[in-house]
């Protein structure tokens, strides 16, 4: 009997040991992150940022985490530089978006601002940030990067706002439509007093925006999926290129049925003579042409899902995926289209974003 | 032309019947007969009942709880009672596990997989794992397995009325009423269910920076319910009623990370589930024809809390409508022969699908059995026809031998499995994708089982089974232009083994069993032409432990301790989520008043108050009180 009540005992007890097994890895991590490129990546249960550091060919991922000690989140939207901070939109799955403020160059948690139901896009216009929100009716909000504190009152504007541009004491809102892709405009808001004092009509859908050496505005429109008689997805209505001249006035081009899935399609060099857009590949334009170029300019070797531009080089990133549960990669080309480098990042890489 | 095989087969075989007449009387065993053709035919898969004792106390929990504490299965739960949970096996996903309720599959026929937070574990009488099951048996979808929850008839006088009342930590309340009534002619068993609990547990944000303490908000669920069976004998014949009903309303909470869980996310969930079965035995011949009715509704919403708009209204609808026909011929003592023939008919209307989709199935079985003394072999065959996919011919061989009569037993299969495409698969919009094939892949179990009595107090049990499973082109979704698609794309390679020891002492003044349960799984991507090859999936922990301990004295009292253990997971990014382990304790005692016999049952769930994650960033309750009290009349 008392063999039989030890043996009764053995089975929780080992249970119980098993408790103290926990994963212990550690990630070494550098200290300062100056030079180099962040790339943020969406991933599909949470969000990392990587970065590439110049002159060295390695890929240091999940660097928010492996510094503050715990996740970025999920679905990180967009990034971007303030003097001092390096700003991150999360959307999230539940609406609990906030926007992550951490030191620029260690990467260390300043603030964390809370209480967004869809947070999109962030524009820097000095000690301001402006935050895109909303997967319906559109607002943007206002952070006082001065005091870390967000202002009271929202800016009214479309519906799925996404991508902002500041020129000229203006704001460039992109109202994408949200969930129903039912929005084709985009707003313009004088910084002046936060008031909306134009709403531009463009193509269906604009997601992404660039501004050209002659303060045109290049709006790149994803369009709305256009269904056969059984709803199945045989290409994409109305997507296309806006040119928004300094006048307002309104040129589009047809990119012909197609678009990517991710928000930043379209990207220009440090001059603002060079455009590139990502629909099946990569093209490219110069701002004074008057149609779109017929072939490619780079065929990536995956879905292309984002493009930025080195500044101080005119390299191309092109953000890469194969599905939404892999690594993706960043593949970087020449500004004469040649491949140069592919770093293997996080999942859904969405961004990058230049020291 | 369904009518007309139906027909031309009964013939057959009444043919075939009355050629025997006269000859000498085949002598079949009478279990055999009355065994479904999936448990006659199922002998050489490694099926594992869930012990009546655990049932016992898990009874007032949903089925993900009495699985994640008794079985070697892998339990997904997006944060404790009432969120949505399910199942795998085997390195598999939910999609290739079916959960059949008396034969019939009720996955989800939008999505696949089976909500186990809507299944009360207590409303069944018996609850069967099957490892690997058979695709030419069990059908679409077993890559994984397959879980039986099965009501069984017992034809024995008896009448029990049940009352319970449950409550448990953070305002959970359980209350239920069954009812067992049988003769040698009829049975009946059925049962009403209510549950509502707030869940409001506290946690600690181990994503959130200082790992703050939160309380879980906006998570209440209600659920209701019923279910019943009914079975009548008359002579050689049995027909069977089965009916269950259930409407579930569940908020959704938020998640761990930044900030506080904030969620205005809601579901609602609704099925009917009915079917009838008639069986009849003539000579030599069994005939069992069966139909079955299921409706299931799921409405899911997600407010925009600025302009309190619509984010999400989603309302996914589906109707199915299953029958069986099958002929049984027993060709000697040692040799019978199975055939079955299908038709469904499906639909479903789902917001995203923009239009209603409707398909119909036609399928067709073969199965034969050869046994002998101490040999059992098994080959089976099927073939499903579908208006808009055609799933491959799937077979399985299987063999039973026990190479010490009673004692130890060699068990070996090799078999296919199949995956059709799932209806959100082919018709959402956008990236439905109707080209879709169904996915194929091949399997082999080979298993030894020893069986002990040891003098007259002891018996051991044991067993340990070893396995490979590969699906040649699994289905995932892809990026595709402005929208995702589904293809069939991965190859994806499960291999491993299970071992399961039971020890039971049958003591003068009480019994004791010891369970010890262990699982090694590997699964990974397969495919050495894309980047994750060799990379494991995630969320497949490579190893799970069960430890269970039953004392029960003859009196009145008994104690059980559930220990479970699983290794550490990957998520997608692959980022390793903590392993876990997890004890409970539960104790039961029986008394009398008057005419009354009542049993007090009180539990720890959690006893060690660990923090834990079954889904990132889902949180997990900690300690858990319960108890409840079942007066039987």
């Amino acid at each position: 009997m008392k063999n039989t009540l030890k043996l009764a005992l053995i089975i929780p007890i080992i249970g119980l040991l098993f408790t103290s097994c926990e994963d212990d890895e550690q990630v070494k991590m550098k200290s300062r992150f100056d030079k180099g490129t962040f790339v943020l990546n969406e991933g599909s249960s949470h969000s990392t940022l990587s970065f590439l550091e110049y002159n060295v060919d390695s890929v240091a991922n999940n660097v928010f985490e492996a510094v503050n000690g715990i996740p970025l989140g999920n679905f990180a939207q967009s990034i971007a530089f303030s003097d001092k901070y390096l700003l991150i939109a999360v959307t999230t799955s539940t609406t609990a978006g906030y926007v992550e403020v951490v030191d620029k160059e260690t990467l260390v948690h300043q603030k964390s601002f809370t209480g967004f139901s869809y947070p999109r896009e962030i524009a820097v216009n000095g000690n301001m940030a402006y935050i895109s929100n909303g997967s319906g009716e559109g607002e943007v909000f206002i952070i006082d990067l001065e005091t870390l504190t967000i202002k009271e009152k929202s800016i009214a504007v479309g519906k799925g706002p996404e991508k902002m541009l500041v020129a000229n004491g203006k704001l460039y809102v992109a109202n994408s439509g949200g969930f129903t892709n039912d929005d084709n405009t985009v707003s313009v808001v004088d910084l002046s007093d936060n008031t909306v004092v134009k709403t531009i009509s463009v193509k269906d859908c604009p997601r992404d925006m660039v501004m050209d050496k002659d303060g045109a505005i290049w709006v790149y429109c994803g369009g709305v999926p256009e269904y056969s008689s059984d709803w199945q997805v045989i290409g994409i209505i109305n997507s296309g290129i806006s040119r928004i001249a300094a006048d307002y006035s309104v040129q589009s081009f047809d990119i012909g049925k197609k678009s990517t899935s991710g928000i930043k399609n379209i990207a220009i060099n440090k001059e603002g003579t060079t455009i590139y857009y990502v629909t099946d590949g990569v093209y490219q334009l110069d701002y004074k042409d008057v149609s779109l170029p017929a072939s490619k300019f780079i065929t990536p070797e995956n879905k292309p899902y984002s493009i930025d531009i080195n500044p101080s080089n005119g390299d191309v990133y092109l953000c890469e995926i194969a599905d939404y549960v892999s690594p993706g990669s960043v593949v970087v080309y020449s500004k004469e289209g040649d491949k140069m480098d592919n770093y293997t990042v996080g999942v859904t890489p969405s961004a990058c974003l230049f020291q | 032309m369904l009518r007309l095989i139906t027909l031309l087969l009964s013939l057959l075989f009444y043919h075939v019947s009355a050629q025997n007449m006269g000859r000498d009387t085949i002598l079949v065993d009478e279990v055999k007969i009355v065994k479904s053709r999936i448990n006659l035919f199922s002998g050489a898969d490694y099926k594992v009942e869930i012990d009546s004792l655990q049932l016992l106390s898990y009874a007032n929990t949903d089925l993900s709880y009495l699985l994640a504490k008794t079985a070697l299965v892998n339990i997904v739960n997006y944060g404790g009672s009432g969120s949505q949970a399910s199942v795998s096996i085997r390195g598999g996903n939910s999609a290739h596990t079916t959960v059949l309720w008396n034969g019939i599959p009720i996955n989800s026929l939008t999505a696949g997989g089976a909500d186990l937070s809507l299944i009360n574990a207590g409303a069944f009488d018996q609850i069967n794992i099957v490892y690997g099951a058979s695709g030419s048996l069990y059908g679409s979808g077993t890559f994984g397995g397959a879980v039986e929850l099965n009501n069984v008839a017992s034809f024995e006088k008896k009448n029990d009325i049940d009352l319970y009342a449950g409550f448990s930590s953070w305002s959970n309340k359980r209350f239920r009423g069954s009812a067992k009534m049988s003769d040698s002619r009829f049975s009946y068993s059925g049962q009403v269910f209510y549950q509502d609990g707030k869940n409001n547990f506290t946690y600690s944000d181990q994503l959130d920076f200082g790992n703050p303490t939160e309380r879980l908000t906006h998570a209440e669920n209600i659920d209701f319910g019923s279910i019943h069976h009914l079975s009548i004998k008359l002579k050689n014949h049995e027909v069977n009623f089965g009916g269950w009903y259930q409407i579930k309303n569940h908020n959704i909470p938020g998640k761990m990370g930044i900030g506080p869980p904030v969620s205005y996310q809601h579901q609602k969930d609704s099925t009917l589930k009915i079917f009838t079965g008639w069986k009849v035995i003539i000579n030599k011949v069994r005939f069992e024809f069966q139909s079955a009715w299921l409706s299931d509704f799921l409405r899911y919403t997600d407010k925009d809390p600025t302009d309190h708009s619509w984010k999400t209204y989603s309302e996914i609808s589906s109707k199915r409508w299953l029958n069986t026909f099958n002929t049984r011929y027993y060709a000697s003592n040692n040799l019978c022969f199975d055939m079955q023939l299908g038709y469904n008919a499906l639909k479903g209307e789902v917001t995203a699908y923009k239009m209603n989709r409707k398909e119909e199935e036609l399928a067709t079985s073969f199965a034969g059995q050869y046994v002998s003394r101490n040999l059992t072999l098994n080959v089976s065959f099927a073939k499903e026809w579908n208006s808009v996919t055609s799933p491959p011919v799937v077979y399985n061989v299987g063999m039973s031998w026990y190479l010490i009569p009673k004692t130890i037993q060699i068990k070996t299969k090799y078999g296919t499995h199949y995956r059709r495409p799932v209806f959100n698969e082919r018709y959402w919009v956008p990236g439905g994708n109707p080209d879709l094939n169904s996915e194929e892949g091949s399997g082999y179990d080979l298993g030894i089982y020893l069986q002990k009595k040891m003098g007259q107090k002891q018996r051991l049990q044991a067993s340990v089974n070893h396995y490979l499973s590969v699906n040649k082109n699994m289905i995932i979704w892809l990026p595709s232009g402005g929208y995702s698609k589904s293809e069939n794309t991965n190859k994806v390679q499960s291999s491993g083994f299970e071992l399961d020891v039971e020890w039971e002492l049958n003591m003068k003044k009480a019994k004791l069993q010891l369970s010890g349960k262990y699982a090694y799984n590997d699964t990974y991507y397969n495919n050495d032409t894309l980047d994750n090859y060799k990379e494991e999936l995630a969320y497949k922990p490579k190893h799970l432990i069960k430890g269970i301990v039953d004392y029960n004295s003859r009196k009145r009292w008994g104690v059980s301790v559930n220990n479970s253990f699983q290794t550490k997971m990957s998520t997608n990014e692959g980022t390793k989520m903590k392993a876990v382990a997890l004890t409970d304790i539960w104790g039961r005692y029986n008394f009398t008043i008057d005419f009354l016999q009542l049993m007090v049952n009180a539990g720890i769930q959690n006893v060690l108050n660990k923090s834990y994650q079954l889904i990132y960033a889902y949180p997990m309750p900690g300690r858990m009180y319960s108890i409840g009290i079942n007066i039987k009349l």
